[in-house]
């Protein structure tokens, strides 16, 4: 008889178990099941939009920022730039040629006397033509612009005796800071 | 639990990755905003400051003008020839080409009018030309500088070949 009741008794509960499980696998499906449509909706038609929306906010303002200036403002603030750009760097190779002359009239012999003269300004170079009184007066006169703070190099380039005196041509070096501003 | 996990998979994953791209796109642009808030910022201080300057700006103008205006280079050399009593005895333009500057630069290429010149004078009057051409308004630089007619006992007069290069933007 124990024996009978005992088996009647695993039976029933063998079939409350049958019936629980599923039902609460059902209430926990239907719970993920609900979870994952409020979320698709949530993005989808409420932090999507709401997204969309503050994007293309942005978006407006960022292109509205340069409307506040207006273009005629622009293009003269660019106008002034380049020009103070532009002079700065004009400025910074300006030369003073006027500088040369006092200090060629003070490294001039007095037997010396210039026939011409030509400068370029790029190649700080000095060319000269002269008349010497004699080799002697030419060599001290090259020594002068040898000794001259403001003479770089200097190359006789010819001499030659025409009639009483020696006429040369000779070319010199300017050193930059005696003609820069 | 089967039509939640295809909602997930097929609409909840979706969305999210393109809920994701769109905060990514928002951060980028909010943090491109504030920085260029930071620029116009800066750019309107500078324009409201660049609008007090208009004497300078005029001023700059003079130095380097925004075009050739030979008249204006001519007046001026023949003006300060007359003051330092110096002869024009010619006078021809060139106009080198513009120098390049990179495409997205923001400085307008320079150009150079270039003058050759040649006059006649006595030579001590030279040097206060040369001065007044290098303190010019407008900026002139020699180039290159001839004197000619020199070494004969008794002349003053000597002749001058002076190329100056002038500049506009």
């Amino acid at each position: 008889m124990a024996q009978y009741t005992r088996s009647i008794n695993e039976k029933f509960l063998n079939n409350k178990l049958a019936v629980g499980w599923p039902w609460r696998m059902f209430i926990f499906t239907s719970v993920m099941f609900l979870a994952a449509v409020f979320t698709y909706l949530g993005l989808a038609f409420i932090y999507k939009p709401y997204l969309q929306n503050s994007l293309s906010d942005a978006e407006s303002k960022l292109s509205n920022l340069s409307l506040q200036i207006s273009p005629e403002s622009q293009k003269n603030f660019m106008r002034f730039y380049s020009q103070v750009s532009n002079l700065r760097s004009l400025l910074a190779k300006h030369i003073t040629t006027s500088k040369l002359f006092p200090l060629l009239e003070a490294s001039t012999h007095q037997k010396v006397v210039y026939s011409s003269t030509t400068f370029v300004s790029e190649e700080r170079a000095l060319r000269i033509e002269g008349f010497a009184e004699s080799y002697e007066v030419l060599a001290a006169q090259l020594t002068l612009f040898e000794q001259a703070p403001w003479v770089k190099k200097v190359v006789l380039d010819n001499s030659s005796l025409s009639g009483k005196t020696i006429k040369f041509g000779a070319r010199l070096t300017v050193k930059n800071e005696a003609i820069n501003l | 639990m089967i039509a939640a996990v295809v909602i997930y998979s097929r609409l909840v994953s979706p969305s999210y990755n393109e809920v994701q791209l769109l905060r990514d796109k928002r951060e980028a642009n909010l943090k491109l905003f504030a920085e260029q808030k930071g620029a116009f910022d800066e750019a309107t201080r500078v324009l409201n400051e660049y609008q007090g300057l208009t004497q300078i700006q005029d001023n700059i103008s003079m130095v380097l003008p925004n075009k050739e205006e030979v008249p204006s280079i001519i007046n001026q050399l023949q003006g300060l020839a007359k003051i330092n009593n110096l002869n024009i005895e010619s006078l021809s333009l060139q106009y080198p080409p513009l120098k390049t500057v990179p495409a997205d630069s923001l400085i307008q290429p320079l150009g150079t009018v270039r003058v050759t010149l040649r006059l006649n004078g006595d030579y001590r009057n030279l040097r206060p030309y040369l001065e007044n051409l290098e303190t010019n308004i407008r900026l002139i630089d020699v180039y290159s500088l001839n004197i000619e007619g020199g070494g004969v006992p008794g002349k003053t007069e000597l002749i001058y070949s002076i190329v100056l290069d002038t500049y506009y933007q």
